[in-house]
């Protein structure tokens, strides 16, 4: 198995469940290639191109979420990509992002904290142990996966950082950079991608930054080298490719509430109650299944998030 | 005048190849995409939505044929309106089934609700509704018994072509009119609509013109 970019040695970052796991896997990996091949003659199977030789290790250490629900399929995960740099048919990003350089990759972590810092990937990732996160992801149009995540709670990196006492939302910057993202070539979106939390929204251990999934490292098409995930949010909040993460006092402009307020607002909690325009939010379509299924509050994690909204008119602060 | 009619005679042949190759194109295209693995991981999204640009798009093939006949020589083109519309209308069936019946499987308390709370589904509706009355009454035996009202009732065609336009410029991922977010296709259907109503319209107030004076 190659990566395509330096990694550091996998016992430094990996559980040493996990770790195994995946040694297990590799020795798989030959059998499994010459699978690939031949599915590759099956028609209406999409199977990795040859060079995308990554995704022939798959391998999360769980099957299902916490409620039980099963893992959506790697390739599936890996080719259904809403990334608008890239292009807004999600089938044509994993082929667009194939040769996104994630190495180097720097870090910028300011704005109202005692120690603003840069700090390269590799670092970030020698910096904080991964685990993996089985989390739910809801798509605003309506569809939904279920994704091992390997990354770690977002609330070490600002620790470390020092917010102010005077931060009150936490600002995400995504990379711009039309040469390697074509999508940013259209003028209609207001480049580049940025995302917003409040600041105890960020430090809640269910929000994590991802670098992983399925035990290996992100592919660009899933937002490589470093995204965003908040399983209980609209999956349009969990920014890809960041480069900037600042604290700020006023609540940050996102791209989406900013290309449509009326449809897209800041908060996006996954809420069966509040309709949006187009797509239903009351029930979604998990990939794979065929019938459609009701939508949970909060996707599911009522439980540990609720309180963070108590008293606010959801309906309202949408 | 001559000349016209033996171009007018030789044409049937050829047309009734182009006619039927324009409308089933959106489907091949699909197969074709289908095939080749472009669409399997969430098949029914896709379907829906190419279902409806096909809809529309042969909508406005149909529309453009009048102003086609306009020109010396191609009067024929009259006679594609008919099979055009009634791909359109195909086309937008599959899109509703597709919708109504296989995404939602009937559920008439889901489907209910989301008919209760989103406009563009009223605006789709509508067109799909005048869609289906022009392509029952376009069977020949009809026509004839409607005679001049006919004419009249299949002028609904643009108040389709509209309502298909609201429908579109709502169901789009941002804001059409202030050009925010992925709009194009609104704006491309608007300039298309426009043209061949405003064609029309053109038309007819100069011909009045020419008649008074
Ligand atoms: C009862 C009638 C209708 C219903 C329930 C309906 C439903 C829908 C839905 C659910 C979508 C959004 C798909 C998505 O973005 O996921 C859509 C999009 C669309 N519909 Fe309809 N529709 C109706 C009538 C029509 C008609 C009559 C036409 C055209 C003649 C049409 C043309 C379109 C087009 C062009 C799109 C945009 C597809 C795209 O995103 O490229 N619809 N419709």
């Amino acid at each position: 198995m190659r990566f395509k970019y330096p990694l550091p040695r996998s016992s430094e970052i990996t559980p040493e469940a996990l770790f195994r796991s995946r040694r297990r896997f590799l020795q798989g990996a030959l059998s499994l290639s010459a699978g690939i091949a031949l599915a590759a003659c099956l028609p209406g199977t999409q199977n990795p191109a040859p060079d995308d030789v990554t995704s022939l290790t798959p391998q999360a250490t769980g099957s299902a979420d916490e409620r039980g629900d099963a893992l959506t399929p790697f390739d599936a995960v890996t080719h259904y990509n809403n990334y608008y740099e890239f292009s807004a048919d999600k089938q044509a990003v994993a082929r667009l992002a194939r040769d996104f350089q994630v190495r180097p990759w720097v870090v910028e972590i300011g704005g109202l904290v005692h120690k603003p810092h840069t700090i390269g990937i590799e670092d970030l990732l020698r910096a904080f142990s991964l685990e993996e996160r089985i989390y739910r992801l809801r798509c605003v149009e309506g569809w939904s996966m279920v994704i091992p995540w390997l990354g770690f709670p977002l609330h070490r990196l600002l620790e470390r950082a020092e917010p102010m006492g005077s931060a009150r939302f936490v600002r995400f910057v995504a990379l711009y950079d039309p040469e390697q993202m074509p999508g940013q070539k259209n003028p209609l979106f207001p480049w580049p991608y940025t995302e917003g939390l409040r600041l105890d929204e960020a430090l809640h251990d269910l929000t994590i930054l991802a670098v992983g999934l399925y035990g290996q490292m992100l592919l660009p098409q899933n937002g490589a080298p470093l995204r965003l995930v908040v399983p209980w949010k609209y999956g349009f909040k969990s920014i890809k490719a960041i480069v900037r993460i600042e604290l700020t006092e006023e609540q940050p402009a996102t791209l989406w509430s900013t290309v449509a307020p009326q449809e897209y607002g800041f908060y996006a909690n996954v809420n069966p109650e509040v309709p949006h325009p187009r797509w239903s939010q009351a029930t979604e379509r998990r990939i794979g299944e065929n019938e459609r299924r009701p939508t949970l509050p909060f996707n599911g994690y009522a439980e540990q998030v609720a309180s963070l909204y108590q008293g606010m008119d959801l309906s309202v602060y949408y | 005048m001559a000349r016209v009619l033996a171009r007018k005679a030789v044409e049937p042949r050829a047309w009734l190849l182009w006619v039927h190759g324009l409308g089933v194109a959106p489907l091949v295209f699909f197969g074709i995409g289908f095939w080749r693995g472009m669409y399997w991981i969430n098949p029914l999204q896709v379907a829906i939505q190419r279902s409806g640009d096909a809809a529309v798009l042969l909508l406005l093939a149909s529309l453009a044929c009048t102003p086609l006949s306009w020109v010396r020589g191609w009067a024929w083109f009259v006679r594609w309106r008919r099979p055009l519309g009634l791909y359109a209308f195909a086309y937008a069936l599959a899109h509703v089934v597709l919708y109504a019946g296989v995404d939602y499987a009937w559920n008439w308390g889901w489907l209910g609700a989301e008919f209760r709370e989103k406009p563009y589904l009223w605006f789709g509706a509508a067109a799909f509704l005048i869609l289906s009355i022009l392509a029952v009454t376009s069977l020949r035996r009809i026509q004839r018994r409607l005679g001049w009202r006919w004419k009249v009732l299949h002028r609904l065609v643009y108040a389709s072509a509209l309502l298909v336009l609201v429908h579109l410029v709502l169901v789009v991922k941002g804001d059409a009119l202030r050009l925010r977010g992925d709009v194009w296709k609104p704006w491309l259907v608007g300039a298309g609509v426009g043209v061949l109503l405003g064609g029309r319209l053109l038309r007819m107030a100069w011909k009045s013109m020419k008649r008074r004076l």
